[in-house]
């Protein structure tokens, strides 16, 4: 890109004369000689450099520099002034303050001139290329903030799919066998426990083992992921959660929602479930609360999972904000993934409150 | 008196296996059939008497919940008893909807087992004392519940409200509540949801015609 400069003088033969030292110079020149023109121009075009006479009718130099840093256009484009001989300190003042950033004295020399010019040209010159730059440099932290979501939802999607797969096997496979050899044991149990001897004992404790490893297996499907969320959906997932925690707790957790038999694509559905099962998780290791309300809400334009609870809250500020704060993390990865927010709000003594708001678009089924 | 016909449905042979063996030498219960899915019980139940069926739930081709159902429409004198897994409490509400009469774990015990077919065969219901009943009743009543009921503010939420009514602004609400405004709006949206209200004005209305702000 050539640059542009702007040439105001009311005076044509200076005009020309400044016009004939400017040749030779890769630039391109418009001039003006009707200060009232001036205002369209620099309105209009974006100038590198402005060069203006002081002294001209109607509107002088300083005045056309107030009207040029009005412009979106040329607010920031370099002014220089064309002063008299006999310009004192106070009109040097009063241009600087106008916005000039550099002077030639009549009569103008032509080397002074060329050199000046040059400078700007120069600072003109090196803009563009920071310019270039930068932009460069967003597109690319643009590509990099991309890259580094996709490489979050393949994280978390992987996590989940892995998640459910998992709980599918130790339902299905693990669960099935558990169930059958507890059934096979069962059968025999009572002709064993006649016997009360030594190998009846035994059996018992390994029958009872048996059982117990059956509870654990059903407790790491619920951690990983409920079996029913596929066939029920997040409403009745979060339900049987919050019923089972309530079980396993002396907190009384209410859960309310409107969303009835609505179904959210698979996704959110999991990142829903899994930032409640977070909350729930949190609230039971450090609230301290007596009383948790969960909501889950579809509104206009978003969905909002609202978390409040009647604990020792925490104080933002400081440290214990840190707090499990890889829960807070994963909830917040989640969230972002659905291109939603997240806000906490706790003080010490007063409860937490978390509210995730997720734009509807794209997420009902 | 005459022997309980009994069907076993389940997917997975070893568990249909471990239920015959605790009923094997039982001279009361005669186990007549056995069905991988669905739709294999229910073509048992076109030729045969069945007294008791027990059901899984989760079961390829045609599922305990569907085949439960059909069996309520056709063949009403049959009893379903659902056998589960730790795990599926909802799929076990799903089937008491369905009509089944009672539950039992799959590793339950053999005196458990025979209770079970007992309590129903005379026409009585059975649930394993096992699973909780607690998690069940609550499942069954909230999805009844939550179509009718509206759904009760919070305490925060009736805070908030409290100084909406008050007129104080979302600013002014948020700095005497030492909470954040965007928490405010969270609350105040969700207020609006829950009252159907479609502005402040809705929402003072409610209040006012609410007991709560009648003492």
């Amino acid at each position: 890109m050539l640059a542009r400069i702007l040439l105001v003088d009311d005076l044509e033969p200076n005009l020309f004369l400044l016009e004939k030292y400017l040749e030779g110079l890769s630039v391109d020149v418009d001039t003006c000689m009707l200060p009232l023109q001036v205002e369209k121009l620099v309105t209009e075009t974006q100038y590198s450099l402005i060069i203006l006479d002081i002294q001209m009718p109607f509107l002088n130099g300083y005045d056309l520099a107030v009207i040029t840093r009005k412009t979106e256009l040329n607010k920031n484009t370099p002014i220089i002034f064309i002063t008299g001989v006999f310009s004192d300190n106070e009109s040097i003042v009063k241009a600087y303050k106008s916005g000039a950033v550099d002077f030639i004295t009549k009569p103008v020399n032509r080397e002074v001139l060329v050199s000046k010019v040059k400078i700007f040209m120069t600072l003109f010159n090196q803009k563009n290329e920071l310019q270039k730059k930068s932009i460069l440099l967003e597109e690319y932290i643009d590509k990099l903030k991309i890259a580094e979501k996709k490489r979050l939802r393949y994280l978390i999607e992987g996590e989940d799919k892995e998640r459910e797969r998992i709980s599918r096997d130790l339902h299905d496979g693990l669960g099935q066998y558990l169930s059958a050899a507890t059934l096979n044991f069962g059968s025999i149990l009572g002709e064993i426990q006649l016997k009360g001897n030594r190998i009846s004992e035994k059996f018992e404790t390994g029958y009872e083992l048996l059982k117990k490893a059956i509870e654990e297996s059903r407790n790491m499907t619920r951690r990983l992921m409920p079996i029913s969320m596929k066939d029920f959906g997040l409403n009745e997932s979060i339900k049987s959660l919050v019923a089972t925690m309530e079980k396993s707790t002396d907190i009384k957790i209410k859960f309310l929602t409107n969303i009835s038999q609505k179904r959210f694509n698979r996704n959110t559905e999991s990142n829903l479930y899994r930032i409640s099962q977070e909350c729930l998780n949190n609230a039971i290791k450090h609230s301290q609360a007596t009383e948790i309300v969960l909501q889950l809400f579809l509104h206009d334009e978003l969905v909002s999972l609202t978390y409040e609870d009647n604990g020792i809250g925490f104080d933002m500020a400081t440290t214990s904000y840190e707090f499990d704060s890889y829960g807070l993390q994963i909830m917040n990865n989640r969230t972002q993934l659905m291109n939603g927010s997240m806000q906490i709000d706790s003080s010490i003594g007063k409860g937490t409150f978390i509210s995730i708001e997720i734009p509807l678009k794209n997420i009902i089924l | 008196m005459s022997l309980l016909k009994i069907l076993v449905v389940d997917d997975h042979k070893m568990i249909r296996d471990g239920i015959k063996s605790m009923l094997q030498e039982e001279k009361e219960y005669l186990i007549v059939g056995e069905a991988s899915n669905g739709k294999q019980a229910l073509n048992i139940l076109k030729d045969t008497d069945i007294d008791v069926v027990i059901m899984d739930i989760n079961m390829p081709e045609m599922n305990g919940v569907e085949c439960t159902t059909e069996i309520k429409k056709n063949y009403p004198n049959t009893k379903v008893l659902a056998l589960t897994m730790h795990d599926e409490e909802l799929y076990l509400v799903k089937m008491m909807e369905a009509g089944a009469v009672g539950y039992i774990l799959k590793d339950l015990g053999k005196d458990e087992l025979l209770k079970a077919i007992k309590e129903i065969a005379n026409g009585k219901s059975y649930f394993s004392p096992e699973i909780t009943i607690s998690v069940i009743k609550e499942l069954t009543s909230t999805s009844k519940q939550s179509e009718q009921c509206s759904n009760p503010l919070t305490s925060r939420e009736f805070e908030v409200l409290e100084l909406i009514v008050q007129e104080f602004s979302n600013h002014e609400i948020a700095h005497k509540l030492s909470i954040s405004i965007r928490t405010v709006d969270a609350h105040r949206r969700n207020l609006l949801e829950k009252t159907d209200s479609k502005n402040t004005a809705g929402l003072v209305k409610f209040a006012l015609n609410s007991k709560w702000f009648n003492s």
